[in-house]
């Protein structure tokens, strides 16, 4: 798969405050790429220097193999955005809305009309064509937002944060659109500090965090790089110094954290739930409920930054 | 002209506010203008008092008082008693009582016998009537005096009374018809009207597109900001071209096309030209420094209403005092409100009358270059800040 974006040492800083710091970075043509990272990491900075919305000061970014710029039109008619915040006209309709964001781009009526129908059933908003914005839920008004960003049948889709205060309804139905616009064709760039969702959705992930992309690859591969095989937490038990020293002792165990009567156990590799419980039921220790978890997304942040992700 | 066309959605999703000034300022103007006098010269009335004379004496003096009091008032002779007579002065239905009493004729020449008044305190009428009397005694007396019988003085005294002649006041290109003045009051209020609605329309849109995630958005397009810029004004333009016309019609609703063959036509055309000019410089001002649409329609009234009533749109401009006349020169409605004046006043301009209008119109449009200036600095300084 050839590269569809690729970015390369790129430098944005705010005064003294470093948004991006050489940051390497490259998108692959039909793949859903995600970028996580805990809010101010640099991921809707490095979206608008790709955009050519923000000046860089160092830095090379191509996008469709030609250097990105201001004036890359022909670039840019192949190019969707999404903002995080609802970027629509309140004064129009949502019909209207989409019909004027895809004129930008599309200028032939009739496959413009074409469009923006195909949007709107997309998006479900059929029903809601004729109102405006302030008529329309929250959820009702992101897929209008996703709807003015993508109904021009873009290339390369650029969606930052889409379903930050959405409903879970309309946060299915948005992912669910973005895996459909995947099959389309469409190349897309995905950002979240919803680690789950970029889990589920993203062929490939980028970690990012100060600026830097700090792990690249697919979720089993992130999970890969870290030690975490599996994360055992027991409810509503009672152990002693001995009891826990035991369970130290175990051959896979590496993390022991034991507080308010809950024990979190991580260790390297898996199946290691059957072993744990039989000891600890040999050694009449009662406990209450049990979960085993494979590592996530936030197991490798955690892991490589020392922080949770919504820190 | 994809740009274009938005900028015509947000201004025809605007529509309703624009039809509902329009609306109330027809009425209100045309209200006003239909209650205004047609003409100044059915604006002067002649009046006469009702002057009420007990004529006791029967004398030719007393008779010639009568005769002299009838040339300008209405009198009636009476011989009601001083109660009937004090009630129908109480009752308003004479403003003037006047006794003359027996001897008067011939006592004239020593004045031992007065005249008896009995009069409205404070009256208007009471005054004046009192001047009548004292002109009519003096001008007799002279006559007595100087050696002519109570007959010849009292015949001279009515003659000279009657001097009249016939004046011809000059027109000098002065209005005095009546199917003039009409469409100049519609004129002197289109100031509140064009400032309410370009401030409004203008804002409106300005406020729509400046939103910042609208920006990023037409920043990503492939269309350049140059272009963008164009068709913005280009929907400006449009917006303006369609206003101005639009209001050049309304002159129809109180003179029909009378205003379109007026030979001062021309005049009042340029004259509406700046304002617009002006009020639309004043919207650009508005939209760049005010974000909220709740915001706007009050700034629009306030700035609307506020520079008529200090520039003499609402209130004649004589009525203004010399400070607020001074401060209201700084302001376009002023500049408006002169040459609208001058038009009205007049069916034809002198070289002098032209240079006025030309010289208004020219402070109109530096004002309007002012504002764009400032308009301009401020967006520019506002987007350093963003």
């Amino acid at each position: 798969m050839s590269e569809i974006i690729k970015i390369s040492n790129l430098v944005k800083r705010y005064g003294d405050l470093v948004a991006l710091d050489h940051l390497n970075l490259s998108v692959r043509e039909g793949e859903i790429f995600g970028l996580l990272g805990p809010n101010g990491s640099g991921k809707t900075t490095a979206i608008n220097c790709v955009l050519s919305l923000l000046k860089y000061d160092r830095g090379d970014i191509s996008v469709f193999g030609k250097p990105m710029t201001p004036s890359s039109y022909d670039s840019k008619r192949e190019i969707g955005v999404v903002f995080q915040n609802v970027a629509v006209f309140s004064q129009m309709s949502v019909y209207e809305n989409i019909d004027y964001f895809c004129s930008l781009y599309v200028q032939d009526r009739a496959l413009r009309k074409q469009y923006v129908d195909e949007a709107i059933e997309f998006t479900g908003l059929f029903d809601c064509r004729k109102k405006r914005p302030p008529q329309l839920s929250g959820g009702l008004l992101r897929r209008l937002n996703i709807a003015c960003g993508i109904a021009h049948h873009p290339k390369l889709i650029f969606m930052d944060e889409p379903t930050v205060a959405v409903d879970p309804q309309s946060r299915f139905h948005i992912l669910d659109g973005i895996r459909q616009m995947n099959r389309r064709g469409s190349t897309i760039v995905y950002t979240s500090h919803y680690m789950e969702e970029v889990e589920q959705i993203c062929s490939r992930i980028a970690i990012l965090d100060r600026g830097k992309c700090i792990a690249l690859g697919t979720a089993d591969e992130l999970k890969g790089m870290i030690r975490t095989g599996e994360t055992i937490t027991i409810e509503g038990i009672v152990l002693d110094e001995e009891a826990l020293s035991r369970i130290r002792s175990f051959e896979n165990v590496f993390s022991v954290d034991y507080r308010d009567q809950v024990l979190t156990l991580k260790c390297s590799t898996g199946g290691n739930l059957t072993a744990i419980l039989h000891t600890l039921e040999s050694d009449g220790i009662t406990f209450g409920r049990v979960f085993s978890e494979k590592p996530t997304l936030n197991d490798v942040f955690l892991e490589i930054t020392g922080k949770n992700l919504r820190d | 002209m994809p740009v274009f066309k938005g900028y015509l959605k947000i201004i025809r999703a605007n529509l309703g506010v624009v039809i509902s000034y329009t609306v109330i300022f027809l009425i209100i103007s045309v209200m006003i203008t239909m209650a205004m006098p047609k003409s100044r010269k059915e604006s002067f009335r002649l009046t006469k008092q009702n002057v009420t004379v007990v004529d006791e004496d029967e004398s030719t003096l007393s008779r010639a008082l009568i005769r002299f009091l009838k040339t300008t008032n209405t009198v009636t002779e009476s011989a009601m008693n001083r109660t009937e007579l004090s009630r129908k002065l109480y009752a308003r239905s004479t403003e003037y009582i006047l006794r003359i009493p027996s001897g008067f004729g011939a006592h004239f020449a020593d004045g031992s016998v007065k005249l008896a008044v009995t009069k409205v305190p404070g009256s208007s009428a009471g005054y004046y009537l009192d001047a009548c009397i004292s002109q009519f005694t003096r001008t007799a007396s002279a006559f007595i005096r100087s050696g002519y019988t109570e007959e010849e003085a009292a015949k001279r005294t009515l003659a000279a009374s009657d001097v009249s002649t016939n004046v011809k006041i000059a027109d000098m290109g002065k209005i005095s018809e009546e199917n003039r003045t009409n469409y100049a009051y519609l004129f002197g209020y289109f100031p509140f009207l064009y400032l309410s609605l370009m401030i409004c329309s203008i804002s409106y849109v300005m406020i729509a597109f400046s939103d910042r995630e609208i920006r990023r958005r037409m920043a990503a397009a492939p269309v350049s900001s140059t272009w963008q810029t164009i068709q913005a004004v280009a929907a400006f333009a449009l917006l303006f071209l369609v206003f101005w016309l639009a209001s050049l019609l309304l002159p129809l609703t109180v003179k029909g096309r009378g205003f379109y063959t007026d030979p001062l036509a021309g005049y009042y055309v340029l004259n509406t030209f700046t304002l617009l000019i002006d009020s639309v410089a004043i919207g650009f001002l508005v939209g760049t420094l005010v974000h909220s649409l709740e915001a706007i329609s009050a700034l629009a009234n306030i700035i609307g209403l506020g520079m008529c009533f200090l520039c003499g749109v609402f209130v004649p401009m004589d009525l203004l005092g010399k400070g607020v006349r001074s401060a209201a020169q700084f302001l376009p409605v002023y500049w408006y409100e002169i040459t609208n004046n001058l038009l009205a006043e007049n069916t034809a301009l002198s070289s002098a009358d032209r240079s006025s209008v030309f010289w208004s119109a020219g402070i109109q449009m530096a004002y309007a270059l002012a504002v764009v200036a400032v308009t301009l600095f401020a967006a520019k300084k506002m987007r350093r800040e963003a």
